[in-house]
């Protein structure tokens, strides 16, 4: 798997708590090369330290669809980091 | 549309359609005043907008291929919400009181575990915690299979 020439542009969803921990309901990020929504995900975790507990209890949606955390993001995706729910 | 910013009213909710059907169960979701012992001053909720729209459409479509309904309707509140206002509003109809039920339970149900809506509970101490943060919370539990027509097409044969 090479270096992307182009990089990607994807924009990253919060809600609740981990919007208020990372402060922003919505990054904008630039991809380099292919990355997982998992790998996405636990890199930017890693940068809040109370967040990587919770990334195993979130589920990932990309464009508005659940999809597995392996899953491979793509340019223009819209990838949402959706903690347990608690509507209703 | 099944999300709302404004306040849900009850009487509007149901109004405006026909009355053909034999059953219709409305549910509502009402903030309670006290959460985990302690004093709620109002909740908050916030949704992933589109998916939730896209998510609770599809919720009817599957209560319709499971049940024979004659209407589906959801409409859940967002935003800051009182103790007594109406967080959800679920009103089915059918031609019969056992479908009603246990499409109106599904539904719920439905909502509570899947649906990306979060709230965000103040209290009148002056804390505040999000729903779903917390391990211990009680969770109404709810086996599908108890609700599954073949199980409600036994009751309505028994008691219809």
């Amino acid at each position: 798997m090479g270096v992307v020439e182009n990089p990607m542009n994807v924009s990253v969803l919060f809600f609740s708590g981990l919007k208020e921990t990372v402060g922003t309901a919505r990054l904008e990020i630039e991809l380099r090369q292919p990355q997982s929504c998992e790998q996405l995900v636990s890199g930017l975790f890693a940068r809040f330290e109370n967040l990587a507990s919770l990334l195993p209890h979130c589920s990932f949606a990309l464009n508005g669809s659940i999809v597995e955390k392996g899953c491979w993001i793509t340019a223009g995706d819209e990838l949402a980091i959706l903690p347990p729910v608690s509507g209703g | 549309m099944y999300l709302t910013h404004a306040p849900i009213s009850a009487q509007d909710f149901m109004a405006g359609f026909s009355d053909t059907a034999g059953a219709s169960v409305l549910f509502l979701g009402i903030v309670r005043q006290m959460s985990r012992a302690k004093q709620c001053l109002y909740l908050e909720y916030e949704a992933y907008e589109p998916m939730a729209e896209r998510q609770m459409e599809s919720l009817t479509r599957e209560a319709s291929r499971k049940w024979p309904l004659e209407r589906t309707a959801i409409l859940h509140r967002l935003g800051r919400i009182y103790p007594g206002e109406i967080a959800v509003a679920i009103d089915v109809r059918s031609a019969h009181r056992a479908e009603a039920y246990a499409a109106s339970r599904f539904l719920i149900e439905q909502i509570k575990h899947s649906v990306p809506i979060w709230k965000k509970e103040f209290f009148t101490d002056g804390t505040s915690t999000w729903g779903g943060c917390h391990a211990a919370e009680k969770k109404e539990t709810f086996d599908s299979k108890e609700w599954q027509w073949g199980r409600e097409r036994e009751l309505a044969n028994e008691f219809f």
